[in-house]
């Protein structure tokens, strides 16, 4: 009688650790595949980022015709971009900026402080409390008026978690 | 008589909790496997799941930093107009004068200060430059930046070629992104 109830104790035992196996594994595939699609969205909002900043880098909207490689940018064409026009072509949800770096003060470039100015915002973060995914990419400047090239830093985010 | 009786129990009895004993040895090692096989899973899964997504974008970063510090302005005038210019000035017309100095002399110095004005703090930089075909024809080679940025890794490179009369120039970036 007792060893007959050690046998059912054991194939009790083998059940219950067989249930929690498969539970365990059960939880562990669902733990991969919540993990699975966040980085997959994560993923996506990376590979748009990277898209929507090498479409401005070789936009000709911002650069200057004379090198066809693309990333000059003009000065005159970045004073002036229109941040509604460029999002009707690339869409909503990112935004962008040009900084010459090095300087003591960044100064906001508009029609009246040109070209005495290092900074142009293409299309300002609307929502700062929103995650983004921020790529930065240097690029030369065309300053027209001294006919000279200068470095710059071209920073594009979207909105949205990419790490 | 009894005595017999009593061995044989004794013997049936030790023999049935001898194959307990092995069927409990047989679900623990079952237990245990199946623990293992559950580790190992999921090492693989997390594995597999980890990818180096940063490449196409420090790629694209190497390029063109590269790009852009060869095409800024240097401040000095003709044979320096442009950083490109400079180093092509320097290897090749080293005792020309770029304002009141040589090539050679602004060389490093110009070429640093537009990189480090756009390089990411925490990035290394080292710049190779050689004529074409260096490693079979030979000759001198110009370097900037730190030389241990070569042999971390990861590490991206980026290269360009600067065309100038009598020898094309081979310009290497490599840049360290920890």
């Amino acid at each position: 009688m007792r060893i007959g109830q050690a046998h059912m104790m054991e194939y009790i035992l083998l059940t219950v650790f067989i249930i929690i196996l498969m539970v365990a594994f059960m939880i562990m595939m669902t733990v991969f595949q919540i993990g699975g699609v966040r980085s997959e969205g994560a993923e996506h909002v990376y590979r748009q980022s990277i898209t929507t900043t090498r479409f401005i880098v070789n936009s000709p909207y911002f650069n200057n015709p004379r090198f066809s490689d693309g990333s000059v940018f003009d000065d005159s064409k970045l004073s002036v971009a229109d941040c509604e026009e460029l999002r009707e072509v690339i869409g909503e949800g990112w935004f962008a900026f040009v900084v010459i770096p090095g300087a003591l003060q960044e100064t906001l470039c508009d029609e009246f402080n040109y070209p005495e100015c290092n900074k142009w915002i293409i299309c300002d973060k609307a929502d700062v409390r929103k995650e983004t995914c921020v790529h930065e990419v240097p690029v030369n400047i065309y300053r027209k008026m001294d006919d000279t090239i200068d470095i710059g830093i071209l920073t594009v985010g979207l909105y949205g978690k990419c790490t | 008589m009894a005595n017999a009786h009593n061995q044989n129990l004794n013997m049936s009895h030790s023999r049935s909790m001898g194959s307990s004993r092995t069927k409990g040895q047989m679900s623990m090692m079952v237990f245990a496997l199946g623990v293992v096989f559950f580790i190992m899973l999921g090492i693989f899964l997390f594995t597999s799941n980890i990818k180096s997504k940063d490449t196409d974008y420090v790629n694209m970063y190497v390029h063109n930093l590269l790009l852009s510090t060869m095409r800024t302005s240097t401040g000095y005038g003709h044979p320096c107009i442009s950083v490109s210019d400079t180093i092509s000035c320097a290897y090749l017309t080293p005792n020309r004068l770029c304002g009141t100095e040589k090539c050679s002399d602004i060389v490093q110095r110009v070429t640093e200060s537009i990189i480090e004005r756009a390089i990411k703090p925490n990035y290394g930089y080292f710049i190779i430059v050689e004529p074409e075909n260096w490693d079979i024809v030979g000759g001198e080679r110009i370097t900037m930046g730190d030389p241990d940025t070569e042999s971390k890794r990861p590490h991206y490179v980026a290269n360009e070629k600067i065309l100038a009369y009598g020898s094309n120039l081979r310009i290497e970036l490599i840049i360290t992104t920890g």
